[in-house]
């Protein structure tokens, strides 16, 4: 595994679990109430700042454990890096007409900041999944 | 594991030709990680044609040679 594979699954894991985690502290908060009003702001600065954190520790502990041959991409990891950048773009670009819709319909701030998180955190699963079974299946 | 490519190549047989090259030796001597050598050598990555003529250049032989592409009846 190259050391840009080793990284995209990282990336991955920090964004599954931050975001996740994030989803469960709000739910936690709301303890079945209505969760738009939960005080959504300080978990979502943290989840990114964690997720953040998470990736630049975890590649760090990886290569730790397991070393890479080397740290350079070649033409190769570029090349599923434009793929993967290429799918998080277009669920990005779709996904945003769902704040946009909100905004429009003059919906709480809640729903339509955790809208935006939502389909950032969804443009990028999808962007390294894409990555992940290109480096597994092929280009 | 499918093949992502219809592009053929004798790379494998061209390195223990050529003194028994491992994927790492070549890989260097390209300027590529040696899992992108396996890649193509296994047919899920197709090269650049830069990379193509690299290859090919490390063996000392034509492009032909390396590479192959079956004809359309073929498929």
């Amino acid at each position: 595994m190259t050391y840009e594979e080793k990284g995209t699954w990282v990336y991955l894991v920090a964004i599954v679990v931050t975001f996740g985690g994030y989803v469960a502290v709000l739910l936690a908060r709301a303890g079945g109430g209505p969760v738009a009003e939960v005080a959504y702001v300080a978990p979502l600065l943290w989840s990114l700042g964690i997720s953040i954190g998470l990736t630049v520790l975890g590649r760090i502990v990886v290569e730790v454990v397991r070393p890479s041959e080397g740290t350079t991409a070649d033409v190769r990891d570029q090349e599923i890096s434009r793929s993967g950048d290429y799918v998080t773009g277009m669920v990005v670009s779709g996904g945003v007409l769902l704040p946009l819709g909100l905004a429009m319909a003059q919906a709480d701030h809640f729903w339509i900041a955790n809208a935006i998180y939502a389909v950032s955190a969804l443009g990028a699963v999808a962007g390294t999944l894409v990555r992940l079974v290109a480096y597994r299946r092929g280009l | 594991m499918g093949k992502a490519t219809r592009v053929t190549n004798t790379i494998r047989t061209l390195r223990f030709a050529n003194g028994e090259m491992t994927q790492a030796d070549l890989a260097k001597r390209i300027g590529v990680t040696r899992q992108t050598v396996i890649a193509i050598e296994q047919g899920r990555y197709s090269p650049s044609l830069e990379v193509a003529f690299q290859i090919a250049r490390v063996f000392g032989i034509p492009l032909d040679d390396v590479f192959g592409y079956p004809d359309a009846h073929q498929q």
